[in-house]
């Protein structure tokens, strides 16, 4: 393909017990994804992969492997939004897999996905967690360009999302969104944009932390965003959000980390990212 | 046995399913406003209805059909399982799952051939498409019957739902029963030829909605 870039990333965190730290023991970057210096703060490891390229272009490919090991503590994060270009009839096709081993911690933080006019985007996520260990992760949404008015102009855009708990399959969504469906179906009637995002929470066991979770429910409502949260399994709570402004969309997702940081505490470490 | 018996008798709104205590969502999507009158109403049982139909339970349910009259009961259990990590939230999790376990106690004591009660065939979270497709197989319903029938099933239960819901006539209720199994009915080939990896919905208002009414101060319904 003309001009289009196949890359692969790989990442490795390893618990070091003699030092309690985690550390990057194995990386394999460039392409289409650098990763910057990783940052200790004392309890976990924060890493910030960014796009070199500015976003994805017609027929590109791109496969990135982390693994967390055993008792490892990682936050993934990037910086600015990953845009997708015009595809000119070639998809993009993007495919993200997380290992999270025993006792491990993973939280991923990627800032918005933007389709812009003309993409054709194909996305796997899957996320497989081992006992013990715990994970979040942010998925967010936006439809094109708003600013520039270019909103639902994408051919199309699917992304699954797989979830593994100790081997078992916990989840698969699929979002298959087609630019001539406009705001279906993630828009309510009357709103001419939507901006959508979640959190998958997967711990061993959430039903302590639900009903505190469950209260981002009101948190929501404050900020004039739609948001539903349900336990899906014994180690899985989905929670979910759709609005029409993004500045809401931004500020419910900084509250809604900060809440679930009295329950989950390494999210305060990522705290200033938000 | 003659599988029409065992057909009709599956049909039956007054099947004691339990199907009766569930909207599916669609309680929810009334208290968010989503769902509102008639034609909201219609719109939802022809779009957002019908996608998570040919995207999730037409397609499960025709592979659970294959797998059982292939004897293939390892993967009957794990389209089984990909239903139950497909369901969006946890009442519609539990409501498919078990209206499907009761349909499935029902056939064991009704129309299940004793000669077939010991051939391996087992679920693992009895989800209603899965069962429904796997109860069909082996009493030789043609492929068809299932899907129409789930159509049926899904359509007539969001009628009854929406009777308690809404200020909606009954007969005109019947009248977009009817057009929407209609629409539900064309273009089933598409169902039969979805790829595995096309395997999925998405639908957040739907969802957000069913979560939220996990929760709500009052409702009618359990889903």
């Amino acid at each position: 393909m003309n001009g289009s870039l196949q890359s692969k990333a790989y990442l490795s965190f390893r618990y070091d017990a003699e030092r309690s730290q985690t550390w990057l023991s194995e990386r394999k970057t460039g392409g289409l994804c650098h990763l910057s210096k990783p940052y200790w703060d004392g309890t976990i490891l924060i890493a910030q992969l960014i796009n070199p390229t500015a976003g994805f272009f017609s027929g590109d490919d791109f496969v990135i492997q982390a693994d967390v090991g055993k008792g490892a503590k990682v936050a993934l994060t990037s910086p600015s939004a990953t845009r997708f270009y015009n595809t000119e009839g070639v998809p993009v096709h993007v495919t993200q897999k997380f290992n999270v081993s025993e006792n491990a911690y993973l939280e991923v933080l990627p800032d918005w996905s933007i389709p812009q006019a003309g993409s054709e985007v194909s996305q796997k996520t899957e996320l497989s967690v081992g006992r013990g260990a715990s994970c979040l992760l942010l998925e967010r949404f936006m439809p094109g360009r708003i600013a520039h008015g270019e909103t639902y102009t994408y051919k199309s855009f699917t992304a699954t999302t797989s979830l593994h708990y100790d081997g078992e399959l916990q989840v698969h969504e699929r979002m298959h969104l087609k630019g001539e469906d406009g705001a279906w179906p993630l828009a309510k009637d009357g709103w001419e944009v939507c901006y959508y995002s979640a959190f998958w929470i997967v711990l061993d066991d959430v039903g302590a932390i639900f009903p505190h979770v469950a209260e981002v429910e009101d948190l929501c409502v404050k900020e004039d965003i739609h948001c539903g949260v349900s336990q899906l399994s014994k180690q899985i709570i989905a929670i979910r959000l759709v609005s029409d402004k993004s500045v809401s969309m931004k500020k419910s997702i900084s509250k809604i980390r900060t809440h679930l940081s009295d329950v989950l505490p390494y999210l305060k470490s990522t705290d200033r990212l938000f | 046995m003659n599988w029409v018996n065992v057909v009709m008798h599956f049909s039956d709104s007054t099947l004691p399913v339990g199907s009766y205590a569930h909207s599916f969502g669609l309680e929810g999507m009334c208290q968010m406003g989503v769902v509102k009158d008639e034609d909201s109403f219609a719109t939802f049982l022809t779009r957002d209805v019908l996608h998570g139909l040919k995207s999730v339970d037409l397609p499960i349910a025709l592979r659970a059909y294959r797998s059982v009259l292939a004897k293939d009961y390892d993967k009957l259990l794990h389209w089984d399982q990909l239903t139950n990590a497909m369901r969006p939230t946890s009442q519609l999790k539990t409501a498919s799952s078990k209206i499907g376990k009761q349909m499935w106690r029902l056939y064991e004591r009704t129309w299940r051939e004793e000669s077939k009660k010991n051939s391996g065939l087992a679920f693992s979270h009895y989800h209603a498409p899965a069962v429904l497709g796997a109860l069909f197989a082996e009493c030789g319903a043609p492929e068809e019957c299932v899907l129409q029938v789930i159509i049926y099933q899904t359509y007539s239960a969001q009628v009854q739902a929406t009777l308690k819901l809404l200020p909606v006539g009954p007969t005109r209720m019947q009248e977009v029963l009817k057009e929407s199994v209609a629409i539900a009915s064309r273009d089933l080939d598409e169902v039969s030829a979805l790829a595995d990896d096309a395997l999925g919905s998405f639908n957040p208002i739907w969802d957000i909605a069913a979560s939220r009414h996990e929760r709500a101060a009052a409702r009618l319904f359990i889903s």
